[in-house]
């Protein structure tokens, strides 16, 4: 007699149940549990449990094959019908198909780019420890640069703070030259922007890899030097870079000491690394980035509180209480920085993109219902039951989303070099070459196939037999609410991108045409040197004597990036308590002429005059700053040294139009001129070859020890927006692509409705419809929800570029008409399609259509 | 017609020869004595439903009942085809020894 405990473990029989599911198991189930109980009775449990496990791992092989031999069986009429739909409704499954994998591409490419957003800096083996020290300024604003003495103050005083470096970005305002004598032939010299110099601790805390050299000791001495791989090339083709010499600015030799791979996801990104000196442990007056090492066990919240104030405590400055010190993670940095509004935009952009493909797919498979629904019906006769017949669908829409991610792959690889180019990065095919892409790739065939096949496959299945297969010309022309509301979202969607391109694009014009306030067409750029600076004003005789070349100067940097401030300023009448912040630009005499900046009051600097050493130029805005009414003549006293203000320049924009133009005062003092960092040299606009040839020549005479380069300002300008620009274009692809697939959509339910309508039309023609009366009535349903997707799209558009565009100080109104166009243009993306087959239905002569019955 | 397989014909004999009482466990067990080998029930199932399928057996499902953690057992007869099918294996059985001789056999 069988007992309660003679039961078989519960995991087995639960497996056993999961692969021999069905009615027709039990019974096998049932055989089983009777032997084990009868081996339970005689040989004991444990013996029995042991066979029983036995027993359902061995069983499982023989029922699987069983199962997918059933499920096959049908499976295989599936693809069949599939495959025939496919053939059978051509342009359907190639717009389906080609919609869903540009859509794909889209996401896939989108996603490649936002990856490799997110993994900046993680390649650092202290990548959790890293922080680097902000500043945020009385406005919220967080400022990268901080004081010189901070970091060394703060690693004094907190034992938490295992490392610090600081980085003082030399190329930043220093001209930089490099040279390398090799054993014969010339020396090899260039100008670097990019170096860099660091405390020793730089390579213990950031895991760069070194090529050759030693990155403990690299930084160790202070004449060593650590390049890049690309400069190790630039310099010393072939040959090891290690221990040769490089000559700093002609006066110092530093020897390199190691050769670094700098990867290009580091927001760090130098040419030169080389030791900072000591003597920098007292500076508070100049900022850089710096960062810490933390300690792996301490509370970041508790240090970040501790450490708050600490620019009040130590600075020596009045105005520092209204600082705060805090700390970024480094795998923040690159993101905080500008970065993430863009990642959010373009996860946007890409969500988008696939559901509107998504969207298309579900508008023509429902669209197509009629032509299965006699399917359907049949199915359900013949003993079909509603799951599975959702079943099919959705497997019929994974399929297509499968056929679809073929295409994309395809597609991204065709795409990659276009993103790559407009997003300067390196971007490779192999990236999606690993197991998380792998099933990245996996899930999107799911999650695109069940979201544009959920819909369909519900509503294709819950058709009634008796319905479907009772009339000869079924259609079924009531619930087309839904299609309504998605092709509505999916223009929607379209004006919304198509909208916002508009606006990225007229505020990019905006700011590309916007008079800056001075000319720099024919301006050259030439890195000064020591040479030429100290012969400067023969050197600028030299050049003059050349009719072609029309004025000659220098300064400190390119007058639309020049972004120098101070607060040593003191006027006559201002508040004892007030921290002047205000930017100076120092320059040689002509500045102000070659950029033919504009004087509103007073005169300019008399050139070469000595008398005007101590003597200033303000904008107007520092005019207002100071609330001088009557500036010119006034004194003002600039580092500690008086001197007047004999006139006042128009504003310009010395900075990006992000940014606003400051109070700026302009100095000539010949001791400031170590600062200088540029020759500017304004050309006739004829004959520049030679006019370029002449410059060069005379500079190699005046600095025959150093390279020579030049370049022309107006590339300087561009490039100063050029994340804008990257934005208008991406913009401008994706919304092309956007508008591209809900063209395919819109093209495709026009066929189907003109389709339906073919009696309708034929007996219209025949009562006396011109053709326009056809054309028409088939277009306005169209327009409808057309004009309603505008409707909706405009507020939305409206709200989020108009947040877009506080970025910018200096911006373009958002015009109404922006949106009227982006509303007409999406009118006649819609018409064409639809007029395309209104005008084919149209024209169709109504014999064929009322033959068919 | 295709002929039985191996498998087929041991089944469907163990089936002829336990009559009424033909299901799983029996059959299985019949099956494991005659062959001396190992069979799964998976294995057996698998036969079963291939020879339900083809109708050489017919499947009646019985109450289900306590002993069987509450699972009814399924009794399988042998059909007409299924006898005839026998037949003809053995037929074939018979035709293709029939020349084989003992001294062919030896000689080998």
């Amino acid at each position: 007699m069988p007992h309660k405990d003679l039961l078989p473990p519960a995991s087995a029989s639960r497996l056993l149940k999961f692969f021999a599911n069905g009615s027709d198991y039990d019974c096998a189930i049932g055989d089983l549990v009777e032997t084990y109980e009868y081996i339970a009775e005689t040989q004991g449990t444990n013996k029995a449990n042991r066979w029983f496990w036995m027993e359902v791992v061995k069983s499982l092989p023989g029922f699987m094959k069983n199962r997918t031999y059933r499920r096959t069986a049908m499976m295989r009429n599936y693809f069949k019908i599939a495959f025939r739909n496919i053939i059978r409704n051509r342009l359907f499954a190639v717009i389906n198909i080609f919609g869903l994998a540009v859509g794909m591409a889209s996401f896939i490419l989108i996603t490649l780019w936002i990856r490799d957003e997110l993994n900046y800096d993680t390649f650092h083996a202290n990548k959790d420890n890293l922080y680097l020290v902000t500043v945020i300024h009385p406005d919220d604003v967080m400022d990268p640069n901080v004081p010189y003495a901070l970091a060394p103050r703060l690693a004094e005083e907190i034992p938490e703070i295992v490392h610090y470096t600081r980085i003082y970005e030399l190329g930043n305002v220093r001209t930089c030259t490099f040279k390398y004598q090799p054993e014969e032939g010339p020396p090899i010299m260039f100008y670097e922007d990019n170096v860099n110099l660091v405390d020793a601790s730089f390579f213990s805390m950031f895991s760069f890899s070194f090529r050759s050299g030693n990155p403990e000791t690299a930084l160790q001495s202070p004449n060593s030097i650590v390049i890049t791989d690309k400069m190790a090339t630039k310099y010393f083709g072939r040959v090891d870079p290690l221990g040769k010499i490089l000559t700093f600015n002609n006066r110092e030799d530093l020897v390199v000491s190691g050769v670094v791979d700098i990867p290009s996801n580091s927001h760090l990104q130098m040419d030169f690394i080389a030791s900072l000196p000591d003597r920098w442990e007292d500076n508070w007056n100049w900022a850089d980035p710096s960062y810490v090492l933390l300690d792996k066990n301490i509370s970041v919240v508790d240090l970040k509180e501790k450490i708050s104030g600490s620019l009040s405590k130590y600075s020596p400055y009045p105005n520092a209480d209204n600082f705060k010190v805090d700390l970024l993670p480094l795998t923040n940095v690159h993101l905080d920085f500008g970065r993430r509004t863009y990642v959010y935009i373009f996860s946007v952009i890409a969500f988008f993109i696939l559901l509107i493909a998504c969207i298309n797919y579900m508008n023509l498979a429902t669209a197509c219902s009629a032509s299965r629904a006699r399917e359907v019906g049949l199915r359900k006769v013949m003993g079909a039951k509603r799951p599975e017949l959702i079943q099919q669908f959705l497997g019929e829409s994974l399929l297509m989303s499968a056929l679809a991610l073929v295409l994309s792959l395809v597609l991204v690889r065709i795409g990659l070099p276009l993103i790559n180019n407009l997003t300067s990065k390196q971007l490779t095919f192999s990236l999606l070459y690993s197991h998380s892409m792998y099933l990245f790739l996996f899930g999107l065939i799911l999650a695109v196939g069940l979201a544009s096949g959920i819909y369909p496959a519900f509503f294709l299945a819950a058709n009634k037999p008796a319905n479907t297969l009772k009339a000869s010309t079924y259609s079924r022309s009531g619930r087309s609410s839904f299609r309504v509301v998605t092709v509505v979202g999916q223009f929607a969607i379209s004006v919304l991108l198509i909208a916002s391109t508009a606006v990225v694009l007229r505020q990019l014009n905006f700011i590309q045409k916007k008079p800056l306030g001075f000319k720099t067409d024919y301006v050259i750029k030439v890195p000064i040197n020591r040479s030429l600076l100290g012969r400067f004003r023969s050197y600028k005789n030299k050049l003059l004597q050349n009719p072609k070349i029309l004025s000659v100067t220098a300064g400190q940097d390119v007058p639309f990036n020049e972004d120098y401030k101070t607060s040593g300023v003191e006027w006559d009448g201002k508040d004892p308590e007030m921290v002047p912040n205000m930017r100076y630009s120092i320059s040689h005499f002509d500045y102000i002429e070659t950029f033919e900046i504009e004087l509103v009051d007073g005169r300019s600097f008399k050139r070469d005059s000595s008398a005007d050493q101590n003597n200033f130029l303000i904008n107007e805005e520092a005019a207002r700053y100071m609330g001088m009414e009557n500036p010119v003549g006034k004194r003002l006293k600039f580092w500690g040294r008086e001197g007047i203000i004999i006139g006042v320049v128009k504003d310009y924009h010395h900075v990006s139009l992000h940014r606003e133009i400051m109070p700026q005062v302009f100095i000539v003092n010949p001791r400031n001129f170590n600062a200088l960092k540029y020759v500017f040299i304004k050309v006739a606009s004829e004959n520049i070859p030679e006019t370029l040839e002449y410059i060069r020549e005379a500079s190699f005479t005046f600095a025959p020890d150093y390279p020579y380069e030049y370049s022309f300002l107006d590339q300087g300008i561009q490039n100063l927006y050029r994340a804008e620009q990257n934005l208008g274009k991406i913009f401008s692809t994706f919304a092309a692509l956007a508008i591209f697939i809900s063209c395919l959509g819109i093209f495709g339910l026009a066929s189907f409705s003109a389709e339906r309508r073919t009696k309708e039309i034929g007996v219209r023609k025949v009562l006396g419809a011109s053709i326009s009366n056809i054309v028409v009535l088939l277009s306005m349903e169209f327009s409808r929800w057309v004009l309603l997707a505008n409707i909706i799209a405009w507020p939305i558009g409206w709200y989020v570029m108009h947040k877009w565009l506080q970025n910018f100080s200096y911006r373009t109104g958002m015009s109404p008409l922006l949106f009227v166009f982006a509303g007409i243009l999406s009118f006649i993306i819609a018409a064409l399609p639809v007029s395309y087959h209104a005008v084919k239905a149209a024209l169709a002569d109504p014999v064929d259509s009322l033959r068919y019955e | 017609m295709k002929f039985l397989s191996r498998q087929e014909e041991l089944l469907l004999l163990s089936i002829l020869k336990l009559g009424d009482t033909a299901y799983g466990v029996p059959i299985r067990q019949d099956v494991t004595k005659v062959t001396g080998k190992y069979w799964s029930i998976g294995a057996i199932y698998d036969v079963l439903d291939r020879l339900t399928r083809k109708g050489l057996v017919s499947a009646a499902t019985g109450m289900p009942s306590k002993v069987r953690g509450g699972k009814s057992k399924r009794y399988y007869r042998i059909t007409k085809t299924g006898i005839r099918a026998l037949e003809e294996i053995k037929k074939l059985q018979k035709k293709a020894w029939f020349d084989i001789s003992e001294y062919a056999y030896e000689k080998k």
